[in-house]
């Protein structure tokens, strides 16, 4: 391997300079990555459910302490931006006419992603400060 | 200087006469998939963190008052198999841009189907087999 390959895309990624689509995309991806590994974990503790409840109810502890329950909002916050930017993609794949207004969408994006992620943390930071015994 | 012509309109038509690539149909069922797990996944977030929330999460409360409705079990089985496969799709597809070697792009692969699959049954035999109430 003559040129290395993590040397040569952190450098390429800079140099890019591909602005609001570049970022969308690494977010897409990077949002992406977090949400299957959490995802991988989660379906192997739920099926504890039914393999050996125990280990669920350890699960479960894990899930209700405080560290995780931030790392939740965080889940949240990478869920909503990688569906919602999906559609955008998603949109321009079947009508690539809509390339023109890609920046427009990617504020679209933004907004209901506030919007949207408004409404979680009004129902998630309330709970997350009850059980942390601040309120 | 070369100038490029354009296909006639016959010539597009007969190019598109061949069966549709394996990564065709992966690249329609991201799309796909995508759209229905905006439904599915926020709806699962919205009955587990909003409606019930995560400190009222019990194991019996999953058997008794998820797990009894079908509805529910059908719900979750579908989030459970677009949303892993969904991910492990774009997994290769990360793999793929940053891993050029072809034997360690088939160790991968090989990897990322057996894992998956072991996960994902998982996920499906106890979606299924979890005794209903």
């Amino acid at each position: 391997m003559s040129t290395n390959n993590l040397r040569v895309t952190l450098e390429q990624s800079v140099k890019y300079r591909g602005r609001t689509g570049q970022w969308a995309w690494i977010f897409h991806r990077l949002s992406g990555l977090g949400v299957l590994l959490f995802l991988t974990v989660h379906i192997a503790d739920t099926s504890m459910v039914y393999f050996y409840p125990p280990l669920y109810e350890e699960a479960l502890k894990l899930y209700k302490s405080v560290p995780f329950g931030i790392g939740e909002l965080a889940l949240a916050a990478a869920l909503l931006y990688h569906g919602l930017n999906g559609i955008r993609v998603a949109l321009v794949d079947f009508e690539p006419n809509l390339t023109r207004y890609q920046r427009q969408m990617w504020i679209a994006v933004w907004a209901l992603f506030a919007l949207g992620y408004a409404v979680t943390l009004s129902i998630m930071v309330p709970e997350l400060l009850h059980a942390a015994g601040w309120m | 200087m070369t100038t490029t012509t354009l296909p006639s309109q016959v010539t597009v038509r007969k190019l598109r006469r061949r069966p549709r690539s394996l990564e065709s149909y992966a690249w329609l069922f991201m799309r796909l998939s995508g759209a229905g797990l905006l439904l599915l996944a926020l709806g699962h977030w919205v009955m587990i963190h909003f409606i019930q929330g995560v400190q009222n999460v019990t194991t019996e409360w999953v058997i008794a008052s998820r797990w009894a409705w079908t509805w529910i079990r059908v719900w979750d089985f579908l989030l459970l198999g677009l949303a892993f496969v969904h991910g492990l799709n774009g997994f290769h597809t990360v793999i793929v841009d940053y891993v050029h070697n072809s034997t360690a792009l088939k160790v991968i692969r090989l990897l990322i189907v057996a894992g998956g699959a072991v996960i994902l049954l998982m996920g499906a035999v106890a979606i299924i087999l979890t005794p209903m109430r």
